[in-house]
Formats: structure tokens, C-alpha cells, sequence
């Protein structure tokens, strides 16, 4: 009669598998990984609100993994680790490195730069929302998107608004104004399209590339281009979630 | 495998809400399920005819797999839960590697030149939606917001990306044989560019 599935080989001598210890290890990086993102946050920084729970799902399922992977590492027949195998497993492991030992940041003016003056936020606001109620710099680009919702932020103008994001400039922008960017995702970075309003009446010289600000002034819509006549900007940190989402 | 990522309620939805407000919205929400369709279809009747045989590549983990057909099997099951990981990791790696690497170093600016420019630009938002490997669920904002470019060229983008992109080329490489990925690659540019292009005599 035949060993069912699953029995051992009475007497064979169990030892570690190189290539499963391997395994186990680089899937319990990733885990480690996702748990680093989870415990200082910076889950934010790569994915919206509405994806986030991949990283709290994926730690768990990681560790599960790894701790299954190694825990089965002993066998009768350990497989070899070749060259090739190892190639792969410092492959997958680059993108953990990245995120870890890379310095932290979020997509700034260089980003912006990379997308076409055309690719702006592809986000449509209703006019309904754009009639009443405090304006966000997502209501603006959505209105960039449809005339009819232009229309309702132009019977806006002259509205209070506070707008936080960073500064970005150009190579023709006049020394007193700036560009206040925000990006917006929907699922992760990847995806991310920037909102942007010129801001004008800016003390000259005072605000540098990048640096995040609150700006609180009168919005004013001319043509397909909005502005803000600030009144007020002062710097402030990097907010914890620094994109907007939907 | 090709439809789902198109013709599912969510994508469907985020499509909807991406165009809400505009004339466009139903020709981009229904060209892109019925697109989508119709290029599935004609990809599995192209791909059908294929030997079956021929189709898949051999995996030497799944010989691995048979060897150790004596072991528990709950080490089995680690063994391929971490097998599939790995196998699927080092694609996606090479894949989001490149798309990473577009998106740093190539402005997008690039393809202004042939917005409205009759069939490249539905080249370019093809090739576009190939290296950028963005996720479905979230593209439709993405292609709204290249207003230069008319409706076809936007929805070659819906339809062509969730497809074919540098991570789903590098899975199916890693997956397929040779001649599938190609087969397939070229069936889903081709009848995209058909539709698209009748899109185009349509809703302009």
C-alpha cells in the first residue's frame, strides 16, 4: 500500500531549506515593512484614505507568511538557493529599501513640473456645492473642469478662502505671486494630479520653492484661471496627510 | 482577465463620477464598458484558437511543489502562498519599476504635440496609459484631465491601460508564452484603435 499525501517519511532526517529561510525572510521584511507605515503613519504619504486599509490587511497577511513560511523551512529534501533565486529575492526586496532608507518625502514642485500644464486635476465639482458653504482648493480644480461649475465659482468671487499647499514657481512668474499646489489623489501617488491657484499681492522674496504655507485672501476667478489676493500667508508644516482625495 | 479590470460597478462608478458635469460623461462611461467588451471578446477569440498546451509557461516552482508532495499539508500551502508572492513580486517590482521611473523623468508635456492630431494621438494615450500602469479604479481622473485631447483619445487611455501596462506585460511574460503576450498585446492595441477611431466618426 502506498504513504498517503502528507505522511513523512519514517526515519528521514528533517533540515532547513536555504531557499524557504529566504522566503520566509524577505515576505517577513515586507511585513515589517508594512507595519513600520502603519506605526508612524506614513501610509499617507503614498496612499489616499480610501486604499489605506491595505496596509493594516497586508501586515497581518505578511507576518501570517512569513511565520508559515519559516515555520515549514525545515524539510527532508531542502532546495538549493541558486544565483538566480537570490537575484530575485534582493529584487523584491528593493522596493522595501526604498521605502525605508530614502529620505522621507512628498511629490513637491518637481513633481509638478513632471505633469503636463494640461494634465491638471481631472476632479469635476457640482455647481451645487460651489454655491454656498466654505470653498477647498479640490472645489477650485473641480470647477476648472466644467462651465457650469465655473460659472457658480465666479458668482463666488471675492469669497474668503484659506488654502494651504506648497509653493511652486515658474520661470515667468512675477516675484510678488506664486503658485499654491496641492496634489489630489484618488488611489495612491501614482495617480496624483495637481490643484493649483495663483496666489498674488505675495511679499517679494519671502516664500521659498516648496514650502508649505496657509493662504487666506479674497478668490477671484478670471477665465479659466483662479486666483488669490492674499491678504495673509504664513508658513506652516507639512500637513499629515498631504494630498487631497475625493 | 481583460475585462474585469474595465467592466466592474466600481470602475464603472469612479468613470462616472470622474466625467460627472461634462457632455462627454455617457459616450466615456458607456464607450468604456462597451469597448472594453468588445476587445475582450475579440482578444478570447483570437487567443482561443491557440493550443492550450501552449499558452502557459512552465513554473520550476511548481515542479518544486510535486517533489514535496510528502509534507503536511499546511507547508504545502506556505509553500505556494510564498511561491505565488515571490513570483508575482518580481514582476510587479520590474513593472512599477519602469512606470516609476516615467513618471520621474518624462514630463508628460511631451505628448501636447499630437493632441488632436488624427490616430497618433490615440497612439500616444495608448502608450501613455502603457507606461503610467495606473490603477483603474482611479485612471478615469487621470484621463479627464487631458482636456486637449478629444474623447476617442481618452477612452483609448480608459480601455488600453487596465489591459496592457508595464506591469501586467511583465506577469504575463512571467505567466504566458511568448507568443500569447504578443498575440495579445497586439489584439487589444488593434481593436482599441478600431473602436476608438469609430469613436472618433461618432462623438468626434
Amino acid at each position: 500500500m502506498s504513504e498517503p499525501i502528507g505522511s513523512p517519511i519514517p526515519g528521514a532526517r528533517r533540515r532547513w531549506s536555504p531557499q524557504r529561510v529566504l522566503a520566509g525572510l524577505v515576505i517577513g521584511v515586507w511585513a515589517a515593512a508594512f507595519w513600520w507605515l502603519l506605526a508612524t503613519g506614513q501610509t499617507q504619504r503614498y496612499l489616499s484614505p480610501r486604499t489605506a486599509w491595505l496596509v493594516p490587511v497586508g501586515s497581518v497577511l505578511l507576518s501570517f507568511a512569513a511565520v508559515g513560511r519559516l515555520a515549514s523551512a525545515r524539510t527532508e529534501e531542502p532546495e538549493g538557493l541558486r544565483r538566480r533565486d537570490a537575484l530575485v529575492f534582493a529584487a523584491v526586496l528593493v522596493p522595501v529599501i526604498a521605502v525605508l532608507f530614502l529620505p522621507e518625502a512628498s511629490l513637491g514642485s518637481y513633481a509638478v513640473s513632471r505633469r503636463s500644464d494640461f494634465a491638471r486635476a481631472g476632479y469635476v465639482a457640482s455647481a451645487d456645492t460651489l454655491e454656498s458653504g466654505d470653498l477647498t482648493l479640490l472645489d477650485v480644480a473641480g470647477a476648472q473642469q466644467s462651465r457650469e461649475a465655473m460659472r457658480a465659482l465666479v458668482r463666488r468671487a471675492g469669497a474668503r478662502v484659506t488654502f494651504v499647499g506648497f509653493v511652486t514657481r515658474y520661470g515667468d512668474t512675477p516675484s510678488d505671486e506664486f503658485v499654491l499646489t496641492r496634489f489630489i489623489i484618488s488611489c495612491c501617488v501614482a495617480d496624483a494630479l495637481s490643484a493649483q491657484v495663483r496666489v498674488v499681492d505675495v511679499p517679494p522674496g519671502e516664500f521659498e520653492q516648496d514650502e508649505w504655507v496657509s493662504v487666506t485672501g479674497n478668490l477671484y476667478p478670471l477665465g479659466s484661471d483662479v486666483l488669490v489676493q492674499a491678504t495673509g500667508i504664513e508658513p506652516v508644516p507639512e500637513p499629515d496627510q498631504p494630498y487631497l482625495s475625493p | 482577465m481583460l475585462a474585469s479590470p474595465i467592466i466592474n460597478p466600481v470602475v464603472l462608478a469612479a468613470t462616472y463620477v470622474a466625467y460627472r458635469g461634462r457632455d462627454d460623461l455617457w459616450p466615456m462611461v458607456l464607450g468604456r464598458a462597451g469597448l472594453g467588451l468588445i476587445v475582450a471578446i475579440a482578444v478570447g477569440w483570437v487567443v482561443g484558437a491557440a493550443n492550450r498546451d501552449q499558452l502557459l509557461r512552465p513554473r520550476p516552482e511548481d515542479r518544486q511543489v510535486d517533489v514535496h508532495h510528502t509534507e503536511p499539508r499546511w507547508s504545502r500551502f506556505f509553500g505556494h502562498l510564498s511561491g505565488d508572492f515571490v513570483f508575482m513580486a518580481k514582476f510587479l517590482v520590474l513593472g512599477a519599476a519602469v512606470a516609476a521611473g516615467v513618471q520621474t523623468f518624462v514630463p508628460q508635456s511631451v505628448l501636447a504635440g499630437v493632441a488632436g492630431t488624427p490616430v497618433l494621438d490615440l497612439v500616444a494615450m495608448m502608450g501613455l496609459a502603457f507606461l503610467l500602469s495606473l490603477c483603474s479604479e482611479s485612471d478615469a481622473f487621470v484621463a479627464a484631465s487631458f482636456v486637449q485631447f478629444g474623447v476617442s483619445a481618452q477612452l483609448a487611455f480608459l480601455v488600453f491601460g487596465p489591459m496592457i501596462d508595464t506591469k501586467l506585460v511583465a506577469l504575463y511574460a512571467g505567466t504566458y508564452g511568448r507568443g500569447f503576450v504578443r498575440t495579445t498585446v497586439l489584439a487589444v492595441f488593434a481593436v482599441t484603435l478600431a473602436g476608438t477611431m469609430w469613436m472618433r466618426v461618432l462623438f468626434g
